[in-house]
This record gives structure tokens, sequence and C-alpha cells, in this order.
């Protein structure tokens, strides 16, 4: 949800959010196209649609920044500074500080999170968000364990600037029962390769 | 003191970071669960082995991960990496078919963190032609002698009871998730979680993980006292505090049959969302020992963070209050030159105090 913003641009980032999944393109985002070509093959592709959330949404769209965790040789990708949405080109989101949430606990008005800072290394942090500052379709998705991007800076429409927050949940399309039954098969074959005991017990 | 012939070392991070264990035994490491510090991105563990000087390739022989929780599991899949001679141990949960229906659902969608350290433990064990090991009670999971004494080490949990009560809340846990899209923070119970005894000749010592009590002989440490052959007649000198201090794990029989009188015992504290040990549970504790330590104080202050100061302007306009989760590291360690007439050096480093100073 971008805050202090109106409710047509809502509409319109609304309608690219219920838009039928497509090959990602620069008309998503504005996204180089070498960097696309680079992390999201065709079997990623379907992959990284369940995670899409909606059309300007920065959690997995990417420019080209990265970062490298030091700790292992997983990349981290950084979102893009300045975010576009297809609908409307002349709205931008211009990030300064980005943050992973995960909610802890959920109270009646409001719920706890714990923050990584995506911009910068250092502790986790916490904020308590009230549900007003949620955007309605996200409401549902509020439980604990549930994966939210918060970001703060410069929402630009228009040529005006205007502080502002954005804030999307993680959202996943439903699998069908064959992806289901697939996912289960291949955990399994996974886990049982290296399993000593070559086949799942209690199997049932 | 890195020429000891044995150590044991718990680490904390506090306010929910998590905990880890290291233990030395002759030249050899095993490392028990993983958290992570924030500063530097690297496993706790690992920064302690360098930072001493140890061949993580060559002298870390065990890795154990006693459950899937986020406060024991972080960076372990990064250590085991590092570990080239390590085996890998963690719950007997892992292999029942609602733990592998799990992690292939959750695989559908990578980013949920225990599934990420699974799927590299796999392609890590793949690439080195090895295979996990499963634990439960009453398993044998190491034997040596050093210098003529006799070292065993034993699972002593989790029961056939803990391991059916797991897949039950596993599978509820698969129905929520292919609902919701949304991995709990503690999928599996921590009735499924390891407990660990080591024996060194005639003294032992105990480390609880997050094992709780309940009032059925077939689970948790109820289990562990009336029907473990392993702890017959062996009383530790050492104890692992189990889950923070918390009331869920205590019960008075559990020193009374399980401990040594007065024995050295070590813990480390979490407050995400609720705080654990609480007055009470630190109450407990110290009416059976005056040698309990944890590896930092409490701390409920609330700060912020030094950050740019447009943001900080920004987040106070917008009313959206973040602060800061304290790091607290702190770590017990407890060693010695001697393993047939030990005599134990207790060094409290960093935040680590004596549990008396816990408020």
């Amino acid at each position: 949800m971008i805050m202090e913003t109106s409710t047509e641009y809502l509409a319109k980032v609304e309608e690219d959010t219920k838009k039928p999944s497509k090959p990602l393109d620069a008309g998503v985002l504005d996204m180089p196209q070498e960097f696309l070509k680079k992390h999201w093959d065709s079997n990623d592709y379907h992959k990284t649609n369940h995670k899409l959330y909606s059309a300007n949404d920065d959690t997995d769209l990417i420019d080209a920044q990265e970062r490298k965790s030091s700790n292992s040789s997983e990349k981290l990708y950084l979102a893009p500074e300045v975010l576009k949405t297809s609908a409307n080109k002349s709205i931008f989101f211009d990030a300064l500080q980005k943050w992973e949430g995960i909610v802890v606990s959920v109270n009646s008005t409001s719920f706890v999170s714990r923050l990584k800072d995506l911009t910068n290394k250092g502790t986790d942090e916490e904020v308590i968000l009230p549900y007003d500052k949620i955007d309605a379709e996200d409401i549902s998705l509020i439980k604990p364990g549930a994966i939210f991007y918060l970001a703060v800076g410069y929402k630009i429409k228009n040529k005006t600037k205007h502080k502002a927050s954005l804030i999307r949940f993680r959202r996943i399309v439903d699998w069908s029962e064959d992806e289901v039954i697939d996912a289960y098969l291949k955990g399994a074959e996974k886990l049982r390769a290296v399993s000593p005991n070559q086949s799942s017990k209690n199997a049932g | 003191m890195q020429d000891s012939i044995f150590e044991i070392s718990i680490f904390g991070g506090g306010n929910g970071y998590g905990e880890s264990i290291l233990v030395k035994i002759d030249k050899e490491w095993i490392i028990i669960d993983s958290f992570i510090n924030p500063s530097s991105s690297l496993p706790t563990p690992i920064e302690y082995l360098k930072e001493i000087g140890v061949d993580l390739s060559k002298d870390v022989k065990k890795i154990i991960c006693t459950h899937w929780h986020d406060d024991h599991f972080r960076g372990i899949a990064d250590i085991f990496e590092q570990c080239h001679s390590a085996d890998f141990f963690c719950s007997d949960c892992i292999d029942t078919q609602e733990f592998t229906n799990l992690y292939g659902i959750t695989d559908l969608d990578p980013v949920t963190s225990p599934t990420k350290e699974i799927s590299k433990i796999i392609d890590i064990l793949k690439s080195r032609n090895k295979v996990f090991h499963s634990l439960r009670a009453d398993q044998l999971l190491h034997q040596q002698n050093v210098k003529s004494n006799a070292i065993k080490i034993w699972a002593l949990s989790p029961s056939q009871k803990s391991i059916n009560a797991s897949r039950m809340q596993l599978s509820k846990v698969l129905t929520q998730y292919s609902d919701d899209k949304v991995l709990p923070p503690s999928p599996s119970p921590n009735e499924a979680s390891v407990a660990l005894l080591f024996e060194i000749n005639n003294f032992c010592f105990i480390l609880g993980s997050d094992l709780p009590y309940f009032n059925d002989s077939d689970k948790g440490w109820k289990h562990v006292i009336e029907n473990s052959q392993i702890c017959q007649n062996k009383k530790a000198v050492f104890f692992k505090v189990p889950h923070h201090g918390s009331s869920t794990s205590y019960h008075p029989t559990i020193w009374a049959k399980l401990l040594e009188d007065n024995p050295i015992v070590g813990l480390t504290s979490y407050s995400k969302g609720w705080g654990v040990p609480n007055q009470k549970d630190i109450n407990n504790i110290l009416q059976h020992t005056d040698n309990a330590y944890i590896t930092s104080s409490r701390s409920d202050k609330k700060r912020i963070k030094k950050r740019d100061k447009t943001v900080t302007n920004m987040l106070s306009e917008l009313r959206i209050d973040i602060t800061e989760i304290p790091f607290e590291f702190g770590q017990i360690k407890l060693s010695t030159n001697n393993l047939s007439n030990p005599i134990f050096s207790l060094e409290l480093i960093k935040s680590a105090i004596h549990l008396n100073k816990y408020f």
C-alpha cells in the first residue's frame, strides 16, 4: 500500500495485480533486458510468477543493483530504487530504505513484525503496524509467518514529490492439485536421495 | 584456550536471534545449532572457530540441528558447506512423509528459511556422496577413546510418541500452508527436538535443546527420566537448560533424577513477542543450583537505530515507529585439560552473566 496516494492510483495498482500472469517484460517494470535474460529463464519464470505481488511490487523485480551476502553464495537482489507501473508511467516510487518483514504476532487492531534491513546490514528491527496502514486486499494475508516488504521514500507524480511508504505482502498464487502432488513427489525424491533409509518411514 | 582437551561453549544472541553450542573433545569439534550475527551476517559458531584458529574443513566432525525452529537453524547450511569432513545430524522427524510433503510444497516458494537451509544441505550431501543421520531417543551417535577416556554421545529424544505428535502437527501445518501459503515460524513442535547426553568416563552433561516436559511417560523429559536406558544411574554435572528456562520445560524431577547436586547450568534468553526466562523461571532454576549462567541480561530497552536523517524524519512523519532489536551476544564457556579428573574452568564472555543478574 502506498500511503498518501489517490484512490485512482490504487485502483490502477489493483487492476495490475489482478492481471493474469504473463511473461516478464519491460512493460511490467522497467527492467534491464540483460538482467531478465540472466535471471529468469523459462523454468524460473513459472516459479517467479508465483511470487509476483503486483505490478508495482519491488520484491523480486530487480534492477542492476545486487549484493552478495557475505555468509553464503546466495545472491540477494535489491529492489529498484525507482519503480514504475505499467498502468501509469508518470507515477514513481523512489525508495530510500527498504525492509523485509515477518509477522510475529497479530492483535485486534495491529500486528507486530520483525524487520530485516535490506538497505543496510545490521540488527533486526521491530515495528507495530496498525491495520489501517495496510491495503484492504492484504489484510487477510496478515498471519504469523507472513512476509511483507516495507519501503519509505518518495512518490513522484507529475513531477511532484510526496513522502510515502509502501507495504506489500508476499502473494503466492494457488497451486493446482497436480502441482501439489508433483511437489510432494519432488520433495520426497530429494530427501530420499540423502536419507540413510532410502525411502521415507511412516509413509502414509 | 584452544589447548583444552574439552570445551563446551553456549552462544546466545538474545531477543530471538538464536542459540548455538560448540563442543570440543580432544581436537575435534561438534556444532549444535546455529544463528547469525547480524553485524557480520556470519553464523556465530563459524566466527568463533575461525577466531581461535580451528581448521573448519578438518576439525569439525559433526553438525547437529536439534530442530527446525528459526532460532536454531539459521546459517547451519553455510556451516555445513565449510565443514567438509562433518556429518550432518537432525531429528528423526525429517524421515516422515509429513515432513517430506511440507518440504516439497514449501520448495515451490523457496523463500521460507528452513526449506532453503534443507535444500542447501541436501545439495551438499549429494555433492559429498553422503547421507544425513536422523536421531531419536536412546540412539548412540558417536563413541571414541581419547587418551584412555571413553566418550559416548547419545540422543535422548525424540521418542516415538513425540515423532507421531510431530507428524500430526506437520500435517496441520501442511494444510494451513496449502491454504494460506504462510509457513508458521515454528512448524514442528519442540518435542521433536533432539536433547543430547555426552558421557565422558564418569561424568556427563546434558544439552536440553527445547525439549518440553509433559505429564506423559512416553514424551519429552518424563520419557527420558522414566524410560531412557541411557540415563540410568547417570547424573550430569553440566546442563544446557531447555527452552530458555521456560516453565514448559521445567520439572523438579529433571533436576532430581538427571543432574548432580548444584550442577553448572547455562541457558540463553528469548524475547520475541514474549520473554523467557521470566522471574518465576529463574527462581525455579536457582532453587536447584548456585551455578546458573545466561548468555545475556534481559533487554527490553526500546531504541532507534542510527540511520540517514531523511529516512528517520520520514518515518516519524509517516508515523511508522521502528525500534531496534538489540543483538546481545554472550558466551558461556566451560573447559578442562583433564578428562580423567576434570577441574572445570568457567568463563563468561561478552554479555554472559550469572542468572541472578538477569533482571
